[in-house]
């Protein structure tokens, strides 16, 4: 039954752009690799996870299954609502993030205040 | 006007955070520091004179005018929690939060003061009637006195009033996070939650084109809403 899905015709338009895509991510991280910005492994999951991408963009229909075991109708729907709710924890982690070094900075700010009280002495010398 | 004795005055500082308030915080702290008590300017990074203007009026009172300054600007929340911080340290039995564009009337500070002088209460909120505010701002105060009511499950009349007084212990037991103007509807979370007993006095607003510019406007009131709905996520 898969067998008879996999059809992969000529290309379209989005299936050429995720492959420009892909080649610049790869670039990317590749050149991130070689000044040591990430590690072999990291860089390895980069490489996977765009053969994933592009292999389900050129046979789409192969996901169908999968998405029917979660409900969806097609596997174009399973990834979109996948899509979205990685963005939505991602914006929540990013925020999270945000507002603890906000608040560390905002610690550091208060400590140098309270430290440095303005003393009319001081200025004065300075002054001077 | 209730008043209250000038042994118990010392014992009050006032918290004066102030951004960007080159035009009246002259007037404001030298104003609060001429009926005696004393006063902490916090400079939150501002970029204007405000805080040569405050160095200044400290050399006129020196001992009653305390001044620290944020290197950037952190916020009102922040400001207030810097200023509450240092009266502590300096031994303040009573604090008072006064914002810095000269909304407040400084003979206000007696009757905002008298109720935790008394002992009928640990933290006072000065109400500003909403009758004498402008439509726009009595609208955004009214659903954010709302809001509060959801959130955090305690009816006041004014919410957002930046004219509080606090006792020492109440003081010290309330727990500041907010960073922005939020900090007005967490302090009326933080009373509930640590059972403070809370007093509400009316007090005078003097409105004028700057004061009108600042405080609580829908933009203001969406980002308290937002950090409403986060903070329930948090544990």
């Amino acid at each position: 039954m898969i067998g008879s899905v996999i059809i992969i015709g000529p290309f379209r338009t989005y299936q050429i752009l995720l492959i420009i895509a892909t080649i610049l991510f790869l670039i990317f991280f590749y050149r991130r690799l070689r000044v040591k910005k990430i590690t072999p492994a990291s860089f390895g999951l980069c490489i996977i996870v765009s053969l994933i991408v592009n292999f389900f963009s050129f046979a789409p229909r192969l996901s169908d299954p999968l998405a029917g075991f979660f409900g969806f109708g097609r596997g174009l729907d399973l990834l979109l609502v996948l899509g979205f709710g990685i963005l939505v924890y991602g914006i929540f982690r990013l925020y999270v993030k945000i507002d603890e070094l906000n608040r560390n900075t905002t610690e550091l700010v208060r400590a140098l205040a309270l430290k440095d009280e303005i003393k009319l002495e001081d200025i004065d010398k300075e002054e001077e | 006007m209730s008043d209250i004795n000038s042994e118990i005055i010392k014992d009050v500082y006032l918290v004066v955070p102030a951004f960007n308030e080159e035009k009246t915080v002259s007037q404001i702290i030298e104003g609060i520091a001429e009926k005696g008590y004393n006063v902490i300017l916090v400079n939150d990074g501002s970029r204007d004179k405000t805080l040569e203007l405050a160095i200044e009026s400290k050399r006129r009172y020196p001992n009653q005018i305390s001044v620290v300054s944020h290197v950037i600007n952190r916020g009102l929340g922040a400001a207030l929690k810097t200023g509450m911080v240092l009266a502590h340290n300096k031994g303040a039995k009573y604090i008072v939060t006064f914002d810095a564009d000269g909304q407040h009337e400084i003979n206000d500070i007696p009757k905002v003061c008298k109720p935790l002088v008394d002992g009928d209460a640990d933290v006072v909120i000065g109400a500003r009637p909403f009758e004498d505010m402008p439509i726009s701002k009595s609208f955004a105060n009214l659903i954010m006195n709302a809001l509060t009511f959801i959130f955090y499950g305690r009816k006041v009349k004014d919410s957002q009033s930046g004219l509080r007084a606090f006792t020492a212990y109440a003081a010290d037991a309330i727990t500041i996070v907010s960073r922005g103007y939020g900090v007005s509807s967490e302090f009326i979370k933080e009373i509930s939650d640590k059972d403070l007993r809370l007093a509400e006095v009316t007090i005078t607003t003097i409105y004028t084109p700057e004061t009108q510019n600042k405080g609580t406007d829908a933009i203001v009131g969406l980002k308290i809403l937002t950090k409403m709905v986060i903070d329930l996520f948090r544990i």
